[in-house]
């Protein structure tokens, strides 16, 4: 989720110097996630192309580089999500080409990048980074050769390009143009009084103008301070003062791609994300290596923090039941205990959404040691953890703003459950029959988890109301549910401040029962297996008989005693297999209404970080 | 961007609170009438921009100007549809590209506009539709869209066939669009609304808008309840105006709003959150309990007590009486020691009755409800109204 911004102005017009006007909107972009950021500007006195980049937090950046104190009336920005490439000051944008003569920033994939590099390094150029945009900036220099104008050679680069882009290109041939050209990637021209500017997103561009332009697909053209071209690909040029929308809402309203909060909009993404992390694990060849290293390990070690670790636990449950293997789980901050008994033939997994969590880190170092080998879970590509493992398996969540794990949580246990099952295929306790009928369930869970966030939020907004008046609740579960109640009591933790623990049901009659009196919410998470409910069925009886208030999460078909259960939680039913990925939105989203109605912001949570990186 | 606001059409299902000639839009909610919900929304985001209002009846139209700070261009509805009700707009739509299209009975926050347009402009889809959580049991009563994984509204289902929604990811039209110009030829073409939102669903990307805050379709007498409860539940403080008369020895406890020219005699407890409107009386030693809305010009009697209910403007209450999770239309009058019976047996379930919202709402708490009570309707001293009894207009019971 790269974005971009650039502003090309009359000296002296500008509300602020145009290099800081990138800079304010660059924070403006932050929100979409991003590694590494950088700007380019043309330097009126020597005509040069001045750019300054690197990786890392775009106020630690300005402290190191000065984005803000660049001079120059033509200047383009990015703050970029590593695809193509680890995120480091190499990869950042904006690239250039050869001579410097050309700045390019551009928001989304090309995929015929590696054909183009080699037919251009063919052609002599030399590339100074692993991104597929660095190809287009010596793309249109060595078209701008043969076309007489930068524009034609622009825009024929353009066309040679597959994938999705928006694009930003400055030159010193043409110091007052900003080239911009989109394809499935969004880009918005702003328009200001001697100047005009180009943008991911509107409020990136807010604060200096509300006459905005939607840039379309396939169309291409270039702002100067006082102009604007705009044409289509194949239709040609467009008035584009038809197209000026002035956009009525203030910069204080524009908020997260329409989301009250970070949070939810997660929540509702992970349908989405879930479904992009099938896509992906289906084809990477990295599965088949990761099944053959815990195939072959005597211990199978497996560490995260935080909720990676209730995804880990899962994982350890689901490996003993369809792979017939032990596999240990321990929380990363205590791998000082488990080291020492690890060896040369032994794997440990490590998952970690960021990459960059310490606790996990430190395990992985302390293993390595040992010799074992490491597999690594992670929503980042090229961050630390990955770097320094064997095998890497990504999720594709995308950004996660959020305080509080959500989409990652969920795009974590399916990409698990999919190792898992294809592992016990391996091990030979599954056929290969039973293994292919597990995975098409797997693939069914895009649809599940929408419906489950479809079926529920309403009713974990009216159970919120009475939730937030609580300060303790129980989440309880058994065999594989275990894992989804310690999240979802987590969850309600850590954003609503509610105290909420969670136990294996049976567990708590030695000793958390003691606690429950009238009114005491316990919270029951019932996956989609007979033994399991009607043990559970057991619990909520016990819990009823002290007072309790009992809530249940459980899949439609089962049959439930709705006389000793308060309020259901009805999610779709899908294969046992896939319980967190069903059962825990309800749980997300009523930790998410009940921190709202608490009054609490549920993207920032006091006293934690998104990534912790003190041990 | 155009503007059309729909404050036509028969109230149907609420009728029995609107009078013959006027406007279900024109109930009051907490001093204001339904329809300065959406145009405040519309006015506070959209900076004054013209509003096209489609209406049957001329209160609307006041009312709507009102509450609104640009131009109201009123567009007189032909035909009961919602169909027709959007065509009649045509003439005024031919200089846009898009247009956002609000019903004028929702209650809803100005986010959620803000919301919808943001992400109309950021995405540029072809349509946007405001969509809301679903509570399944009540699905028959709403329309309905179905989302796909991407987020994108695959189809739309009307009201009342929703009932086949059960078990798809599904959630409540929201009743706001942003909607291509283009689609009123469809609508011509295929005849309905929902077909020609479907048609364009199938070609084109149609964005389904999340919002999950405030939001109320005013469809049924019980939507009310639950409009001042969840705005009763925004109020914070005590506001009483200088142009109130509130007695000595009268308790309050906050949230509550006390309106310009409402008098309140000696002992009364007010306890919030209420709303006490303009030129109201409320009689000594009445007791008006939480999230009670009581509308302009009403007379509580002395020892009365009113709970969770919403009385409509002009209307007189006796004395002795005891009014709880009622709805009362206007220019009624209820005798002294009338009672509203308001435990509803468990088989009796009203359409769009909600768990009741007290201070604390246990999960599977009783559903309360006491009577619907139509407007100019006389209530005889000393009746017993059972729950969820509905009394009809202009009768004497």
């Amino acid at each position: 989720m790269c974005g971009i911004i650039g502003v090309v102005a009359l000296p002296g017009y500008t509300p602020l110097p145009p290099a800081e006007m990138v800079y304010r909107g660059l924070l403006r972009l932050e929100y979409r996630g991003y590694d590494s950021a950088g700007i380019a500007s043309i330097d009126p006195v020597s005509r040069s192309i001045l750019v300054l980049k690197g990786a890392g937090r775009i106020a630690a950046l300005e402290r190191r580089l000065g984005f803000s104190r660049a001079p120059g009336y033509t200047v383009v920005g990015h703050t970029r999500w590593a695809t193509h490439g680890r995120p480091n000051d190499a990869n950042a944008h904006p690239h250039t080409d050869c001579r410097g003569t050309i700045a390019i920033v551009h928001n989304g994939i090309i995929q015929n990048y590696l054909e183009l590099k080699k037919w251009l390094i063919d052609r002599g150029h030399v590339f100074s980074s692993e991104t597929d945009t660095e190809v287009f900036a010596h793309l249109v220099e060595e078209l701008y050769k043969s076309t007489r104008s930068f524009y034609e050679a622009f825009k024929k680069a353009v066309e040679m390009i597959k994938g999705s882009y928006a694009l930003a290109v400055i030159t010193i041939h043409e110091p007052d143009k900003i080239f911009f050209a989109r394809k499935d990637s969004p880009l918005v021209i702003g328009i200001g009084e001697k100047y005009n500017l180009v943008a991911s997103d509107i409020p990136a561009l807010l604060e200096y103008t509300n006459k905005v332009i939607i840039v379309h697909d396939n169309e291409v053209g270039y702002i100067t301070p006082e102009t604007i071209h705009l044409e289509h690909l194949g239709k040609g040029v467009i008035d584009y003062r038809k197209r000026i929308r002035v956009v009525e809402w203030s910069i204080e309203d524009a908020s997260k791609s329409g989301y009250p909060h970070f949070m939810l909009k997660e929540i509702h993404e992970q349908p989405r994300a879930v479904r992009d992390t099938i896509y992906g694990i289906e084809g990477d060849p990295m599965v088949e290596e990761a099944v053959s290293l815990l195939t072959k390990a005597d211990n199978v070690f497996i560490t995260a923090a935080g909720t990676s670790f209730y995804a880990s636990l899962y994982y350890s449950l689901l490996t003993s039941i369809l792979a017939g293997k032990p596999v240990i789980p321990f929380i990363a901050s205590e791998y000082s205990v488990y080291a020492g008994s690890a060896g040369e033939n032994d794997v440990l997994i490590v998952v970690s959404q960021s990459g960059e969590t310490i606790d996990s880190l430190m395990a992985l170092r302390a293993f390595k040691k040992e010799g074992v080998k490491v597999i690594a879970v992670s929503n980042v590509v090229d961050s630390a953890i990955p770097r320094e493992s064997d095998i890497v398996l990504y999720t594709r969540a995308g950004p996660e703003i959020g305080v509080a794990a959500t989409k990652t949580f969920t795009t974590q246990t399916i990409l698990l459950s999919w190792l898992a099952v294809k592992h016990g295929v391996k091990e030979k306790v599954l056929d290969r029959d039973e293994g292919d009928v597990l995975l098409e369930e797997i693939k069914k869970a895009p649809d599940l988890v929408s419906k489950s966030i479809a079926w529920n939020e309403e009713k974990a907004k009216r159970l919120s109301r009475w939730f937030a008046r609580k300060t303790n609740a129980y989440y309880l579960s058994r065999g594989i549910g275990v894992p989804v109640a310690l999240e979802g009591a987590l969850k309600m933790k850590e954003i609503a401040y509610v105290h909420a623990e969670g136990y294996p049901a049976g567990e708590s009659k030695h000793g958390p029962i003691a606690l429950v009196e009238e009114d005491y919410p316990v919270v029951f998470v019932v996956p989609r297996d007979k033994e399991l409910a009607r043990l559970l069925h057991g619990n909520v009886q016990e819990m009823k008989a002290r007072g309790a208030t009992t809530i249940a999460v459980a899949p439609e078909s089962l049959q439930l005693d709705h006389e000793s259960i308060d309020y259901v939680f009805k999610v779709p039913d899908g294969h046992w297999v896939l319980t967190p990925a069903t059962h825990i939105p309800p749980l997300q989203l009523l930790a998410y209404y009940t921190a709202v109605e608490r009054g609490y912001d549920p993207d920032r949570p006091r006293n934690l970080a998104k990534t912790v990186t003190v041990e | 961007m155009k503007t059309v606001v729909l404050a036509g059409g028969e109230p149907r299902n609420i009728r029995v609170l609107v009078p013959e000639g006027k406007s279900k839009h024109c109930l009051r909610l907490l001093g204001k009438p339904v329809i300065a919900y959406p145009m405040e929304a519309v006015s506070s985001v959209l900076r004054g921009g013209e509003v096209v209002l489609v209406y049957t009846w001329d209160d609307v139209v006041v009312e709507a100007r009102n509450h609104y700070r640009g131009y109201v261009r009123p567009v007189k509805q032909v035909g009961g549809g919602i169909e027709e009700a959007i065509l009649s707009t045509e003439p005024y739509l031919h200089d846009t590209d898009y247009f956002l299209l609000v019903y004028g009975d929702l209650v809803f926050d100005k986010e959620a506009l803000t919301t919808l347009l943001e992400v109309f402009y950021r995405q540029e889809p072809s349509a946007a539709i405001l969509t809301i959580p679903l509570e399944e049991r009540f699905a028959p009563t709403y329309g309905v869209a179905v989302v796909d994984v991407s987020g994108n509204v695959e189809r739309v289902i009307e009201k009342p066939v929703a009932r086949e929604v059960s078990g798809l990811p599904a959630y409540t039209l929201g009743g706001v669009y942003i909607l291509p110009t283009t689609i009123l030829d469809m609508i011509k073409k295929e005849g309905s609304f929902p077909r020609a939102l479907n048609k364009i669903a199938s070609t084109e990307k149609v964005v389904a808008v999340h919002w999950g805050g405030l939001w109320i379709d005013i469809g049924y007498p019980t939507d009310l309840l639950e409009a001042t409860t969840l705005l009763l539940d925004k109020t914070k403080g005590l506001w009483v105006s200088d142009k109130a008369v509130v007695e000595s020895n009268t308790i309050i406890k906050p949230p509550a709003i006390i309106d310009d020219g409402a008098y309140i005699d000696h002992n009364a407890v007010i306890k919030g959150p209420v709303y006490i409107g303009k030129n109201t009386f409320i009689g000594a030693h009445s007791f008006v309990r939480h999230y009670t809305s009581i509308e302009e010009k009403v007379r509580v009697g002395a020892y009365t007590e009113v709970k969770h209910s919403i009385i409509q403007p002009y209307t007189v209450i006796d004395s002795h009486c005891f009014i709880g999770d009622s709805i009362v239309g206007e220019n009624t009058s209820i005798g002294s020691h009338v009672v509203t019976q308001n435990v509803l047996p468990s088989q009796e379930t009203p359409p769009r009755l909600r768990e009741q919202l007290v201070y604390i709402v246990k999960p599977g708490a009783k559903y309360k409800l006491g009577a619907i009570i139509g407007y100019n309707t006389r209530i005889s001293p000393g009746k017993i109204l059972s729950p969820a009894q509905t009394i009809q207009p202009n009768t004497i019971y």
